[in-house]
């Protein structure tokens, strides 16, 4: 699972993106196309779901409309680059299109919805360590909560170009109806597009099963026949507390796991040293870097207690 | 056809073919900007502080954005000296560019063991003695605010580093700047290195809580730049002009700009920091930039700007 670092670290690339479209999807849940120019071609297109972007929105300016709890938020000044992990990579005759999902929560994710067909955007990447899909995995279920959703949608369609032989089970949490970041069909279901079965919870139950994500997840597990968990790994992406709760249930059941982290980061190239993850080794705790070692890790290997003994 | 203005700097000794360099804590050890920052234009890297020993650095979170400017508490994480001298030195030798080592320890004997053994190595320019980071408990900042350890680290280091210029990294919150930066100058310190990050905290007000798992951080970017500004000016006046001590001035650099404001305050070259995080390649775009300041102003060599305030 160790991959070449020397190979990740030639292929990323500091490239000026156009915006091909950008959406609002539902609630504070908005699309971006972002289309590389072909010398950007040979980097992003290898991008692995997990991988993440880095994108520069401090020259971007503030849309006429700002959600009225953001107002004030919204007029901070902009340093550092924002990561987003793409929930898809497309490869055009022209180059190669990212599209990401981001939710409208800060200065910086205001100022994204301005952005306008034509205009360019500064991106870095491909970056970090994705998920790892091999060929032995007979079972992958996909979970994700919230906006941690974009890398298992791309990790989804991945399997299913790639990895035909890999069975596809996604489970999907959310607070509400309205924080929902997928369309809906013509029968109120889910629109996955890629035919795979979806579990969806709410918190407030005004949408799916009112519950957890991780709780559903138990309750699907324990109606499987034993045979059924050999082969089967556990995708994450989402809140803290959904993946330590994920860890859990993996290591319980016997299942493997990678969960995709998130944290602080300055530079995201493993300059800073800012984003470390605790993590287990033979010889006592380490720091990794989110970054860098990351941001998908194997979920036995990371210590969700970040304090020291 | 106008000749292209002279951007080599003499830094103590060290030739730099650019007035630029990549401010410690913010380039790793060296290596890791290759393929995202044009080296040619760089004149210089500085390493991440290396100490005696590995050390894991602080609690997380260690780094969060703030208005123009980010905090961090690393804490000195890095690989310590044996596996920077056997992973990264053979790779700093082969680079081709002048690496200077930021120098980080908690008692004066391990900047000289840290120094003797790089020294020893080779392929190092120079050092940088960090007596200013403000996210360790021992060393960093309580060396860089008392006088007489600044003068005791100092000595040590310029001992120990067989001839190689030791600038010392000083910390903007003192109450009296010039006389630490004296007290370097006259313990031998071949160049002076300003500033490094000041102190500074954030509190979630919800959970009423430090955002930093160290609780107080190093405040960096441009919000400090004035300071940093303010720093070079005084010290350069009052110091560093008689005495001949080059300054690496830096605090907040993002473009050609804010680094010309060094020069003129009288820092023989800039150190970049923050910038790289913004933008990998913001070294060399800030030199290109200097470049073509001194074009558009006559200015043929870029010494005539170092202390050209009026």
């Amino acid at each position: 699972m160790k991959a070449s670092n020397a190979r990740d670290v030639a292929s990323r690339i500091d490239i000026r993106a156009q915006v091909l479209a950008n959406r609002p999807v539902r609630g504070r849940y908005w699309r971006i196309v972002l289309g590389l120019p072909r010398q950007g071609m040979d980097a992003f297109a290898r991008l692995t779901p997990g991988q993440f972007i880095l994108l520069d929105i401090s020259s971007v300016g503030l849309p006429e409309q700002i959600p009225p709890e953001l107002a004030e938020k919204a007029n901070r000044h902009i340093l550092l680059r924002r990561p987003f992990s793409p929930m898809a990579v497309r490869s055009t005759a022209t180059g190669v299109e990212l599209e990401l999902m981001y939710k409208v929560v800060g200065p910086a994710t205001v100022r994204m919805t301005s952005l306008r067909p034509g205009q360019s955007i500064q991106v870095l990447g491909p970056l970090g360590k994705g998920f790892s899909v091999l060929s032995t995995m007979k079972k992958a279920i996909l979970v994700a909560g919230g906006i941690g959703l974009p890398p298992i949608y791309h990790l989804a369609q991945i399997i299913r170009s790639d990895h035909g032989h890999i069975m596809v089970e996604v489970f999907l949490g959310i607070r509400s109806a309205s924080e929902l970041p997928l369309d809906l069909d013509d029968c109120g279901q889910v629109d996955w597009a890629l035919d795979i079965p979806v579990h969806l919870t709410s918190n407030d139950g005004g949408i799916g099963i009112k519950g957890l994500i991780t709780d559903c997840l138990q309750d699907w597990l324990r109606t499987r026949p034993p045979q059924d968990l050999d082969g089967m790994i556990i995708f994450g992406c989402g809140p803290e507390p959904m993946l330590r709760q994920l860890a859990r249930i993996a290591s319980n059941n016997g299942i493997a796991c990678q969960i995709s982290l998130e944290r602080y980061m300055a530079c995201g190239t493993g300059l800073c040293q800012g984003c470390v993850v605790r993590c287990r080794q033979a010889g006592g705790p380490v720091y990794r870097l989110c970054c860098q070692d990351g941001p998908v890790f194997d979920a036995a290997e990371v210590l969700f207690d970040d304090h020291r003994a | 056809m106008s000749s292209q203005p002279e951007m080599v700097v003499d830094l103590a000794g060290i030739r730099l073919n650019s007035p630029v360099l990549t401010a410690s804590g913010t380039c790793g050890y060296a290596d890791e900007l290759e393929g995202l920052l044009d080296m040619s234009q760089v004149g210089g890297l500085i390493t991440k502080a290396i100490t005696l020993l590995p050390c894991e650095g602080n609690l997380p979170p260690r780094c969060v954005e703030t208005d123009a400017g980010m905090l961090n508490s690393i804490g000195l994480a890095n690989i310590g000296l044996d596996r920077f001298v056997h992973e990264k030195l053979p790779i700093i030798r082969k680079m081709g560019i002048p690496v200077l080592v930021n120098v980080a320890g908690s008692t004066v004997d391990q900047y000289a063991k840290v120094i003797s053994t790089l020294a020893a190595a080779g392929g190092i320019a120079g050092f940088e003695l960090n007596v200013s980071c403000p996210n360790v408990d021992k060393g960093g900042i309580s060396f860089g605010t008392d006088q007489g350890m600044v003068s005791e680290v100092t000595a040590a280091a310029k001992a120990a580093a067989g001839g190689r210029p030791v600038f010392v990294k000083l910390t903007a919150l003192v109450t009296d700047i010039v006389s630490i930066a004296r007290a370097a100058v006259e313990a031998g310190a071949d160049g002076l290195s300003l500033i490094n990050t000041i102190p500074g905290m954030a509190i979630n007000i919800n959970t009423r809580r430090p955002v930093l798992g160290n609780r107080t951080g190093g405040l960096s970017g441009p919000a400090i730049r004035p300071v940093a500004v303010y720093i070079v000016d005084k010290v350069y006046r009052e110091l560093a002009r008689d005495a001949g001590i080059p300054i690496i001035g830096g605090g907040g650099i993002m473009d050609a700009a804010d680094a010309l404001e060094f020069i003129i305050a009288g820092a023989d070259a800039v150190a970049v920091g923050t910038g790289t995080f913004v933008d990998p390649g913001c070294a060399a775009k800030v030199a290109r930039g200097i470049r073509d300041y001194c074009v558009r102003h006559g200015i043929r060599r870029i010494k005539e700007l170092v202390g050209s305030l009026c």
